[in-house]
């Protein structure tokens, strides 16, 4: 246990997963998905929708382009909401429709986003796919089963953690504040449920937060724990530090309705909503336990090496979880004072 | 115990990681690595062969047991090698095919030759299944990752070999062990009997 | 605090500060992010890269753990070190042949070369500049190549950090998988360089 203490607290490398955060503070934004749903509506016919997130009023540079020979019924509708521009579009595909043809985002592949594609058939069989910027495509498929909806759901999960830089930080903020294997146990538990209590409650749409405040509260868990890490440096006990798993449980709550924004944002259809939340879920679960034992991993390298990193090296990682959730905190509550 | 375990994690996650890593890669380099990987798992003939070369290892004991794990994907990266610079091998296919046969009966016979011999004998056979991959590796995919996956596929399938092969130290086991090299030899005849013909 | 202590400092905030006062792309999408995450990525998805980094932290692991502890170190220092010279205008196009590199790691992993602790680092130090290098070449062009180096640095020494404290953890026949490993990356390369002349 006690070599486990000093692992945890003292041992503490990362210096260079400090220099791949510190660039990170100007991303407080996630990397929010679009959407291309596509309806038959006739043998032929396709409703199309294709919905970009805008963010702070800058609209995605990628163009939607629908296979050649493709004609539109009626003129296409554009809107531009609070945080997406919507375009609508009803289109005639010819006698086989979209199937086996390719839609191009043209543009993708210069952004880091990814596009969720929903395609339902006449006889209303459908599937999820995401595209993504390496392959900026699609090629409209026959429809799938639930497997591969799931698969995709499963893949934006582990995405929108490990994207998440936020959430990543908390997690990591908890590991440094842990003192022990139980302890590590029970607050990694702890902040599992709690967020995805939320995310289900969210999802299912029991329970609601507007997006800034949310992203302000959750900055200021990540700033709440700054202070704690450095008590636990200088050997100082709080009620975080004997029992972290409390804090862990109360602020997961606020990170799953942060995961849950990043899944409603995919903009499912009802039916598929209890599905894919469970997907994503255990996306975000593999995710998050990826991430914990690659920093476990990484502490026990340096323990069988006894590396020992200079006392500013090692401290850095805390310093980093403080001063970005201070810096996010004053940048997300500023959004929300200016009204964007 | 437990370091121990700590250490397989460890080493577990060091051969995972360029497994993982093609999981996500670009799709013509997944698709040259799962090509790769899957190639030598396609053909029996193959697989016989490489696990017999696991098992005889592990019969024969240190050295040999990471003796020929180390050399044979080298030696059968030159047998590559020299199909892919366009120097033919004669009789791939027989030597192929005898390769499970030999291999079997020394299995099923718990043979132990010089060192040298055993190690000669298996260089000569991964030359010709190095060669005849060479041959085949298909075009269009990305060359270092197919290879990656062909070797690695090969590697795993000596790992087979030798984990199966630790049940030589039970008397049963032994017996078990030349029975499987008994039915590898067999397997090695019918491949033999379909290169002639 | 000493005079290198200060100097260590500023120097690790300063580039933090630079990297991070970037409010105005701060919004766009793709911008921030995408950068460090793509440097990781390619690095992890190359395995031209990957496996002779493996390679050489797995190598300097070998010597035991003082080795071990400098490769971690060094490594990445000069993998990014070259990746920054790589990234200059008008580098020149210099890059070591694949399969060169891994023929050269894989046999000294496989063979176990019993070479004093000095020469492994300096082995170390010589694969991460040259693939740092290359690797910068290629991500020249990229948005923001610095900050794709950074994340590409990190996941160096990630790696090497894992690799090379599992080799220098092990002995017996666990050493041998590793040697295995070793024969492997070889093999690869050797078929590489088949591809190439092919």
């Amino acid at each position: 246990m006690s070599a486990w203490k000093l692992g945890l607290s003292r041992r503490l490398i990362v210096p260079l997963l400090a220099l791949l955060l510190a660039p990170l503070t100007a991303l407080a934004h996630e990397a929010r998905p679009a959407y291309l749903a596509i309806a038959e509506t006739a043998p032929g016919q396709y409703s199309v929708l294709w919905r970009t997130p805008m963010l702070a009023g800058m609209r995605l540079p990628v163009a939607l382009q629908l296979p050649q020979g493709v004609r539109d019924l009626r003129p296409p509708q554009y809107d531009e909401l609070a945080e997406s521009r919507v375009e609508r579009r009803w289109i005639d595909a010819g006698k086989g429709g979209l199937q086996g043809k390719r839609i191009d985002f043209r543009g993708l592949e210069l952004t880091i986003t990814d596009v969720f594609v929903r395609i339902e058939r006449l006889d209303g069989a459908h599937s999820t796919e995401i595209v993504r910027p390496s392959r900026p495509y699609i090629e409209v498929p026959a429809p799938r089963g639930g497997l591969a909806t799931a698969q995709a759901f499963l893949l934006q999960g582990v995405e929108h953690i490990l994207f998440g830089a936020d959430h990543l930080l908390f997690v990591l903020g908890l590991l440094l504040i842990v003192k022990d294997r139980w302890m590590l146990v029970k607050t990694i538990t702890a902040f599992t449920l709690a967020h995805s209590l939320t995310l289900a409650a969210a999802t299912l749409g029991y329970a609601n937060i507007p997006g800034p405040p949310l992203n302000a509260a959750i900055a200021l868990t990540i700033l709440f724990l700054g202070p704690e890490i450095v008590r636990s440096w200088r050997g100082e006990t709080s009620f975080t530090i004997r029992h972290p798993w409390v804090v862990a449980l109360a602020f997961g709550l606020l990170h799953g309705f942060g995961f849950a924004s990043g899944l409603t944002a995919l903009g499912l259809p009802h039916d598929e909503i209890p599905f894919a939340l469970l997907s994503f879920n255990v996306g975000v679960e593999i995710g998050q336990l990826g991430f914990v034992a690659l920093i476990l991993l990484l502490l026990r390298a340096f323990k069988v090496l006894e590396m020992h990193w200079p006392l500013w090296l090692e401290r850095t990682p805390g310093y980093i979880v403080g001063s970005l959730g201070a810096f996010w905190t004053i940048q997300r509550v500023m959004l929300i004072v200016s009204g964007e | 115990m437990r370091p121990n375990t700590v250490r397989l994690i460890l080493i577990g996650c060091i051969m995972l990681a360029p497994t993982c890593a093609h999981a996500h890669a670009q799709a013509g380099d997944a698709s040259g690595f799962l090509t790769g990987f899957l190639h030598p798992l396609t053909g029996l003939d193959h697989i016989i062969a490489m696990v017999a070369v696991g098992l005889w290892g592990a019969q024969l004991g240190a050295p040999a047991i990471w003796l020929l794990p180390v050399t044979f994907p080298i030696v059968m990266a030159f047998g590559g090698f020299l199909a892919l610079i366009g120097v033919p091998v004669p009789a791939v296919e027989i030597g192929i095919a005898l390769s499970g046969v030999l291999l079997g009966v020394a299995v099923m016979m718990e043979s132990r030759p010089p060192l040298f011999l055993a190690l000669a004998v298996v260089a000569l056979f991964a030359i010709c299944h190095g060669h005849a991959h060479g041959v085949e590796l298909p075009p269009a995919t990305s060359g270092l990752t197919y290879s990656i996956g062909f070797v690695v596929a090969t590697g795993l399938l000596h790992a087979c070999g030798i984990g199966v092969g630790t049940i030589h130290r039970w008397s049963y086991g032994r017996l078990a062990l030349r029975a499987l090299g008994g039915l590898i030899s067999a397997g090695g005849i019918f491949f033999l009997a379909q290169a002639f013909t | 605090m000493t005079g290198w202590r200060v100097w260590a400092h500023s120097a690790f905030y300063g580039v933090g500060l630079i990297l991070s006062s970037r409010p105005a792309a701060a919004h766009l999408v793709q911008t921030g992010l995408g950068p460090v995450y793509d440097g990781v990525a390619h690095f992890v998805v190359s395995p031209e890269y990957l496996a002779p980094i493996v390679g050489a932290a797995i190598y300097a692991g070998f010597g035991g753990k003082a080795p071990a502890r400098r490769a971690i170190v060094m490594l990445p220092l000069f993998w990014f070190a070259g990746s920054l010279l790589g990234e200059l205008p008008r580098a020149p196009p210099l890059i070591l042949p694949t399969w060169l590199v891994l023929i050269g790691i894989g046999a000294f992993v496989a063979a176990d070369l019993p070479l004093p602790a000095a020469l492994r680092i300096a082995l170390c130090s010589m694969v991460g500049i040259a693939l740092g290098y290359s690797n910068g070449l290629i991500a020249a062009g990229a948005a923001d190549p610095l900050r794709s180096a950074l994340g590409a640095t990190a996941a160096v020494f990630i790696v090497t950090s894992l690799a090379s404290a599992a080799a220098a953890a092990t002995s017996g026949w666990i050493r041998i998988v590793f040697r295995v490993l070793g024969s492997w990356i070889a093999a690869s390369g050797l078929l590489a360089l088949g591809w190439a002349l092919h």
